[in-house]
């Protein structure tokens, strides 16, 4: 049975590196999953919520993901960094759920409001043309990553948004930094391929 | 690909910025599914052995199992008890036909090993 976490003054949480928070989680200080969930739960909800386009899926991914590291926490040994480890688990749960869902495609691909997530952009201030165009272009780049096939999207993902090296990377998807390279440049070739037009006519960065 | 094009697609790729705020329920949440999976599994420790012995079939095995293993330990234990009994009984008749006779006989025989010695 789990027991609620209770305010501990033995450390400060914040200032611990992940592999110390997941030492002491593994040694029975469940605060420290709090701690490590406040680090870390919106770019796992970032990352879900741009792999499956759908916020209620997302949610539930990143929740089962800290449920996971929880679950493995005397598994886990410091060898590589923290995030890693997290990401590759949520990127495993991300491509199961995926799987499941072209085996059961009437379901409906809606958050949990009932709204798609593609509706939910933050506002910019913009006028409301230059914000049409803009919901327009994340659309069209929306659609694009969510034709790529898993390797290629979790690396455009955790490469583009999460900003993960080359190296990190490979120790998510337990292949070479090389082979990183190589699904980055395919997965690039392949956007600017389904892009196309957005992508000439959008200025130099 | 140059850089350029790189650097390029990443700022397009940035304007798709999906709403990604965590509820404030998110936290209690996943405490709520931890602790709702550990009673879970030790719940299913016990339904496993009640499915296993609701099959007549793996129940018979197991009874037939608890029995050979109970005739098994009872056969060790009379083999035990049996033997014990028999030096017991065999005592009690060289004491009663003449109680010098056992004191003897156990003479005789530490004399024959002597004298193989």
């Amino acid at each position: 049975m789990v027991t609620r976490p209770s305010l501990s003054n033995e450390s400060n949480p914040s200032k611990d590196t992940d592999e110390t928070l997941m030492a002491r989680l593994r040694d029975g200080d469940e605060l420290a999953l709090n701690a490590l969930m406040d680090r870390w739960e919106q770019p796992v909800v970032g990352f879900a919520t741009r792999y499956t386009n759908n916020r209620s899926d997302a949610l539930e991914l990143a929740q089962e993901t800290f449920v996971r590291i929880y679950e493995n926490r005397k598994r886990y040994r410091a060898k590589g960094k923290f995030s890693t480890w997290m990401f590759a688990i949520a990127a495993n749960l991300c491509k199961n759920h995926a799987r499941w869902k072209r085996r059961h495609p009437s379901v409906a691909q809606v958050t949990d409001d009932g709204v798609d997530v593609t509706e939910s952009l933050p506002s910019t201030g913009q006028s409301p043309d230059a914000e049409s165009v803009r919901a327009d272009e994340a659309d069209q780049v929306r659609r694009a990553v969510q034709e790529l096939p898993h390797d290629l999207r979790t690396v455009v993902l955790l490469f583009e948004f999460e900003g993960l090296s080359h190296a990190e990377i490979a120790d998510v998807l337990k292949c070479s930094p090389k082979a990183v390279e190589s699904r980055l440049y395919r997965a690039r070739k392949a956007l600017r391929v389904s892009l196309g037009e957005l992508f000439e006519r959008n200025p130099e960065g | 690909m140059k850089p350029e094009d790189d650097q390029k697609l990443s700022q397009l790729l940035r304007q798709w910025e999906p709403g990604t705020e965590v509820p404030p329920r998110f936290r209690s949440s996943v405490w709520s599914q931890i602790a709702a999976r550990q009673e879970r599994r030790s719940f299913s420790i016990l339904e496993r052995l009640n499915a296993f012995f609701a099959r007549p079939a793996y129940a018979g095995a197991a009874a037939a199992l608890a029995l050979l293993m109970s005739i098994g330990v009872a056969h060790q234990h009379a083999g035990h008890v049996v033997s014990e009994r028999r030096a017991m009984a065999e005592g009690s008749y060289l004491n009663s036909i003449s109680p010098l006779a056992r004191v003897s006989a156990d003479g005789a025989t530490l004399a024959m090993n002597h004298g193989h010695e």
